[in-house]
């Protein structure tokens, strides 16, 4: 038998994102698992193993342990763990697994990403919490936020390639166009350039509208791998790639201000390493955690030029109708940011758009598909490329 | 912050001190006890003079707890002389439009956060500018 | 050489308070107050500004201006009513902070606005003794005055630091002498959060007595007159006291006026005389003579006699000055100031 190459996604199950103030963690977790388990048409019991992707469930709910709890309230009796890589922890969760597949030591397994964040009410301890992924020695305890951090590099980003605070907004109002078409997004509303510059300061030059909201939901996928896949689904969506690049934790011990280092290097590996280009991308989630922060990974991820992330975002190449729609989903900013679930919901959104059930904001001839996310401030990257077999 | 946290990482942040490797001739901020560039553990503790310049800021409106009741405060990235870089708040700020990019900036002694009312009080260093402005 | 002050600094909050500020809260006339005080506005500390945090700066300046070594300071006092812990010194802060630990001694002091030169003394005894090289006393407060009360006024926020040994003092010690009573013009109860005081009793028979008291004590033992001297500071709870004390002493008002940091950064409590001398140090010249008079109710005064020495213009490059403190200023509205000093109950 040849050695596995891809792994596929057999199932999907997502909650609505916003506030679930009715449910507690093991419900939503049981919501996404089981409408994946439905759609796959996978049965519990051939599940092998459970990742669960969370960030803050200890800050938030005073709860670890995730992977056992959630097993008990799901029936999944497999082996199961939390994986925590802060806002990256669902993309760690899902190419943990994708590995676990290609090792062939797996051939059934679920990944669940999962954050319960409307258990916290103030914005001081929202802050709080986020500022976790950070160095909170040496960072937070010297007054850093995920928006300072972020505003500085906004900061940086603007001197250095003439980036435009309205360009800045801009993704924001982009993403929100495309959460409007989105039935799961938390934010279905439209926004404004003026709307988004005129919202409360969070950190110069960053406003709350450029910041993600806070969000409970959970998001499942059922990973098979590739010669088992087939007795699933006749036209199998493949994970082909998952790579995870490093940049130091803390802002101020990074090279540059204005990339992603962590991002580029996976990115960068990607590429090479399946002989590929930027061109052969149709469409990317990635991790707007911040405005800012979708401009910087479009470049990082080598999906515009460097420096010219705004103008792409301002000229609309990466709109819907682009050349290249980023964030068709809405991105964590409109389709909502429940941290641990984000990596996930990126997956599904990639696999919705391949089997063309996107409907309002489907893409059209799509080739490959790449989706982003981070952990911290930037310290943490995943990139994972997507495609159809053959 | 625990005790003992506050304890072992008073060093570094009452009077900057770091690392430096006698191999690579790196130096590090706050203390290690390995290079993470060589690997050697034939490391020194030394003081940054803490002088250095502002890299880049911004101001804080919405600050984590803690630091919600002195917002708005200004966080910066600052390098020293030494040239490594660090996180800091910047204080001595009477007009924010005075802010420059690469403005000279001294180390000064600070509480770093609001405390309860019963715990330890953690002080540590703030920049300023060197320039009053 | 003998025992002198081998290098000194102060450390002064950049925010003020108004008294015309403080009289719009409080329906006072602003101009009778200030007239009457002789105090303009006042220092505020920033919110993440305490004793400790001062006397650091103010160590580090004095640190700096003396040039030594602070592994070679054995001995670190810290005088202040504000001590920001009521067990915990605010001394080994310091003493960690600018690195002069851990072969030293250290403690803190109280003794209303006194406990600065009481520290002082201590170091000299110890530095006269030959027991320590060098040693380091520091006067610091971040006063706080009931809203509302006359005190509120006055309580500023300042820190100044002496660095005293023999081996190259800018300024020789004469000689030092002290007046000590129990005599109740103020106090604070433990767990009070505010002090008393008792009105116009705190002049007589407290400030201008233990004053004068002290240094006409010190004049007989040191026989001199007080024209053989070229600058004094007084303690200076206001900008009237210190000058009322030099007429009833027959100074002319010159001599003090340069020590009355009072009229724009308010009372700062342990560091008040101090602060004026360290101003004084600031504009002296070699040869000079200096009266330091500090004055803590309860009640004491602590008097010495300096004279500069030539060594005064070799640091005078290293030195950040007392006016450099003042000039840097920027004024709160009564209801920063109020958030700056605790003033709201927020849990």
């Amino acid at each position: 038998m040849k050695q596995r190459q891809k792994v596929a996604i057999i199932g999907t199950g997502m909650t609505a994102f916003g506030d679930l103030y009715e449910y507690e963690i093991t419900d939503i977790s049981n919501l996404a698992i089981f409408e994946a388990l439905r759609s796959s048409k996978v049965s519990r019991k051939l599940i092998e193993s459970l990742y669960v992707g969370n960030m803050g469930s200890n800050v938030f709910e005073n709860q670890e342990n995730l992977g056992n709890l959630i097993s008990t309230y799901s029936g999944i009796k497999s082996p199961s763990f939390k994986i925590q890589a802060a806002e990256a922890s669902g993309a760690v969760a899902l190419r943990t697994a994708y590995k676990n597949i290609l090792s062939e030591s797996k051939d059934i397994v679920m990944v669940l990403g999962v954050e319960k964040m409307t258990e916290t009410t103030k914005q001081p301890e929202l802050q709080h919490a986020l500022a976790t992924g950070l160095d909170t020695m040496w960072e937070t305890k010297m007054g850093a936020t995920m928006g300072a951090l972020f505003a500085i590099m906004a900061k940086s980003h603007m001197k250095k390639y003439g980036t435009t605070r309205e360009q800045i907004a801009q993704v924001v109002v982009k993403n929100h166009n495309n959460g409007a078409k989105n039935p799961k997004a938390q934010f279905h509303n439209k926004l404004t350039i003026e709307k988004v510059m005129n919202s409360k300061p969070v950190a110069t030059p960053l406003n709350l509208f450029d910041a993600c909201a806070m969000s409970d939901g959970a998001a499942s996928v059922i990973l098979a791998a590739e010669d088992v896949a087939y007795s699933y689904d006749s036209d199998p969506i493949f994970i082909i790639d998952s790579k995870q690049g490093f940049a130091p934790i803390a802002l101020h011990q990074r090279d540059s201000l204005t990339e992603f280092s962590g991002t580029k290097f996976a990115a960068e590996k990607l590429y090479k390493d399946h002989s590929i280009s930027n061109k052969d991308i149709s469409f990317a989630e990635v991790h707007d955690i911040f405005s800012i922060s979708e401009i910087i990974a479009i470049e990082s991820l080598g999906l515009v030029p460097v420096g010219e992330g705004g103008k792409a975002t301002e000229e609309g190449v990466t709109s819907l109708d682009g050349e290249i729609p980023i964030n068709t989903s809405g991105g964590l900013k409109a389709r909502g940011a429940p941290l641990g679930a984000t990596g996930i919901a990126q997956a599904i959104e990639v696999y919705e758009q391949f089997k063309g059930s996107a409907e309002k904001r489907q893409v059209k001839d799509i080739n490959y598909a790449m989706s982003h996310s981070m952990g911290g401030s930037g310290g943490t990257s995943v990139v994972t490329l997507y495609g159809r077999g053959n | 912050m625990g005790v003992a946290q506050s304890w072992r990482t008073q060093s570094s942040r009452y009077r900057l001190a770091g690392s430096k490797c006698n191999e690579c001739k790196n130096y590090y901020f706050p203390v290690t006890v390995v290079c993470s560039n060589c690997e050697s553990d034939n490391l020194e503790v030394i003081n940054f003079k803490g002088t250095g310049k502002l890299v880049e800021w911004t101001r804080v409106d919405e600050g984590a707890s803690g630091f919600d009741h002195v917002v708005p405060y200004y966080f910066a990235i600052i390098q020293l002389d030494e040239g490594v870089r660090l996180s800091a708040q910047l204080v001595s700020v009477m007009d924010e439009s005075k802010i420059t990019d690469g403005m000279p900036v001294r180390m000064t002694f600070r509480k770093l956060m609001e405390s309860t009312r019963e715990g330890i009080i953690e002080y540590g260093f703030k920049a300023e500018p060197v320039n009053p402005i | 050489m003998s025992v002198g002050i081998e290098g000194y600094g102060v450390y002064i909050p950049y925010f003020r308070i108004t008294v015309k500020e403080i009289a719009r809260m409080w329906n006072d006339d602003h101009k009778t107050i200030s007239k009457g005080i002789n105090v303009i506005e006042k220092a505020v500390p920033d919110m993440d500004e305490d004793t400790a945090t001062i006397s650091v700066n103010a160590a580090r300046n004095a640190l700096n201006h003396s040039g030594i070594d602070p592994k070679n300071l054995e001995a670190i006092y810290v005088g202040s009513e504000s001590h920001p812990y009521a067990v915990k010194p605010t001394a080994v802060t310091v003493a960690e902070a600018i690195g002069a630990t851990p072969y030293m001694t250290a403690a803190d002091l109280e003794f209303a606005c006194k406990a600065g030169t009481a520290g002082m003394q201590m170091v000299f005894g110890l530095v006269k003794a030959n027991e320590i090289k060098y040693g380091l006393a520091i006067g610091t407060d971040c006063a706080q005055g009931r809203p509302g009360d006359a005190l509120e006024y006055t309580a500023g926020a300042g820190g100044a630091a002496f660095i005293i040994g023999n081996e190259a003092p800018i300024a020789t010690l004469e000689g030092m002498a002290s007046f000590t009573t129990d005599t109740p013009d103020f106090w604070r109860r433990e767990g009070a959060r505010y002090p008393s005081h008792a009105g116009r009793f705190t002049g007589e028979p407290s400030y201008f007595r233990h004053t004068i008291s002290a240094t006409e004590r010190l004049l007989n033992k040191l026989n001199l007159n007080v024209e053989d001297f070229d600058r004094i500071s007084f303690h200076q709870p206001n900008g009237r006291f210190p000058l009322s004390a030099a007429k009833i002493l027959n100074i002319p008002r010159e001599k003090v006026e340069d020590s009355l940091c009072v009229v724009k950064v308010g009372n700062t409590y342990s560091a008040a005389s101090m602060v004026g001398f360290a101003r004084q140090l600031d504009l002296a010249k070699p040869g000079e003579r200096i009266l330091l008079v500090s004055y803590g109710s309860g009640a004491g005064s602590d008097a010495f006699s300096f004279v500069v020495t030539d060594e005064i213009e070799n640091k005078r490059d290293r030195a950040v000055l007392v006016d450099q403190y003042i000039s840097r200023r920027k004024e709160l509205d009564y209801a920063m100031y109020a958030k700056h000093r605790g003033k709201f109950v927020m849990e």
